[in-house]
């Protein structure tokens, strides 16, 4: 059974025997283009072009980026100066369910942090859409709720 | 009250609120009263003889700073304790959470609101009625059911750690055995920190917490889980991309993407039964927008 392999692996990385570390920070480079992306855990942050039709900029400004209370929705920005946001109109902290987070327009160097995850820098004059990783339990939960 | 005291407490009140920053002596008084306030927080001793005796005037006070009618006062060695004596008494018990303050265990409101009325000497009038919390934040015990008749106090916890981790016991616990435990910031119960062996699949699949559910398969064993749960292997895979491994599983309660993380967790995320691949799995979860994933932190 691979699981095993899994676990081993994991028990690796926390022993730095792993090509990939706990907490290791990483940015967007100039390499990359749009449509490239950084995952922090379940926060996917992609480059775009340009804010998506419809969104409207998040006044006052918020350093939180997912909804929710659990640990793995501590994904903070460190400061506010330097970027603008833009949300969908229906995302919200309380109880916004969909994919589409916040859009980050960087005009000064901001890092996205996180308590286990490595941060994510974003350097001008870059454009960050953050979209939530999809969840087939929560898709599961919203079907069996339509249907009562 | 034995409040540390400081150099540079202006020696007039201030009674009018200026903006503008702190100063260098203000911020290193910040940091000593904050530390104070946090100590107070975490108090593992139980109320001293002195206190409990003044402890049903103080209280008397806030309900008269309030235009309401002093209450019995009653002590209980827990905040369990307080939800069992509303009961007792002929309170809707499920309803404690719409009664409570919380003693020394709101100290971070206390810090600010104290900081400025002691360090920075701003005196308004509102800090008359606010003496009574300000002493009951101090030595009137933790978490307390405010109600019409009665005032359900709890005493200070035996054991609170500063961190929300404890592999092998409870990171709150009271005298009367009343504990709360906690993994890695997340609130879990008993059996899954001291028997997490003795859970069952059944317990496990219907949690309804992501959180809790992923605790409750780690500290179950990842094996024994896919294994009890007669999990089928579909697809393996090294990512080279994301430097991780990642297996598809077929359960009872549907197919089961598990990968390795950086954080060196083991997350396992249910997919469609569509889903036949990991490479799929992963496409999936990134839904209607596919992106080109770099690299993962």
């Amino acid at each position: 059974m691979k699981i095993a392999e899994l676990v081993q692996h994991s028990e690796d990385i926390l022993a730095g025997k792993a090509s990939i570390q706990p907490g290791q920070p990483t940015e967007f480079t100039p390499a990359m283009d749009y449509n490239d992306g950084i995952a922090q855990g379940d926060l996917n942050l992609i480059l775009v072009e340009k804010v998506p039709k419809g969104y409207v900029k998040q006044s006052p400004k918020q350093k939180k980026l997912v909804p929710g209370q659990t640990e793995g929705a501590r994904h903070f920005l460190m400061r506010l100066t330097g970027v603008e946001i833009f949300v969908h109109p229906d995302w919200n902290l309380d109880d916004y369910d969909g994919q589409n987070g916040p859009v980050l327009v960087v005009t000064k160097t901001v890092t996205i942090e996180h308590p286990t995850h490595g941060n994510v820098t974003i350097h001008p004059t870059r454009t960050v859409e953050c979209r939530y990783q999809r969840e087939w339990d929560a898709e599961q939960k919203r079907e069996r709720r339509n249907a009562d | 009250m034995n409040y540390p005291t400081f150099a540079c407490t202006p020696a007039e009140p201030v009674t009018e609120c200026k903006y503008g920053g702190l100063n260098e002596e203000q911020l290193a008084a910040a940091k000593v009263w904050s530390e104070y306030w946090i100590d107070n927080a975490f108090r593992q001793t139980p109320m001293t003889w002195e206190e409990f005796q003044e402890l049903p005037e103080r209280i008397a006070g806030l309900y008269r700073s309030g235009d309401l009618e002093v209450p019995e006062v009653v002590l209980c060695e827990s905040p369990f304790g307080c939800v069992q004596a509303m009961d007792q008494n002929g309170y809707d018990a499920t309803k404690w959470s719409d009664t409570y303050q919380g003693g020394n265990m709101w100290s971070a409101v206390e810090s600010y609101v104290t900081y400025f009325r002691h360090v920075l000497n701003l005196t308004i009038p509102e800090h008359e009625k606010y003496d009574d919390w300000e002493w009951l934040a101090q030595h009137g015990g933790g978490f307390r059911m405010m109600l019409e008749k009665h005032c359900f106090i709890s005493n200070y916890p035996t054991k609170i750690l500063r961190e929300l981790h404890c592999d092998d016991g409870p990171t709150h616990e009271w005298s009367d055995g009343f504990a709360i435990w906690h993994i890695n910031d997340i609130a879990v119960d008993e059996q899954i920190v001291m028997n997490p062996e003795s859970q069952t699949i059944e317990q496990i699949n219907k949690e309804e917490n992501a959180d809790v559910r992923t605790i409750r398969i780690e500290r179950f064993g990842w094996s024994r889980y896919l294994e009890v749960s007669d999990a089928k292997e579909i697809d393996f895979r090294d990512n080279d991309v994301e430097g991780t491994k990642e297996a598809l599983y077929a359960t009872d309660q549907g197919r089961r993407f598990v990968v390795t993380c950086p954080t060196g967790k083991v997350p396992t995320m249910g997919v469609p039964d569509e889903v036949t691949t990991c490479e799929e799995a992963q496409r999936w979860l990134q839904g209607d927008k596919p992106f080109n994933l770099i690299t993962r932190t």
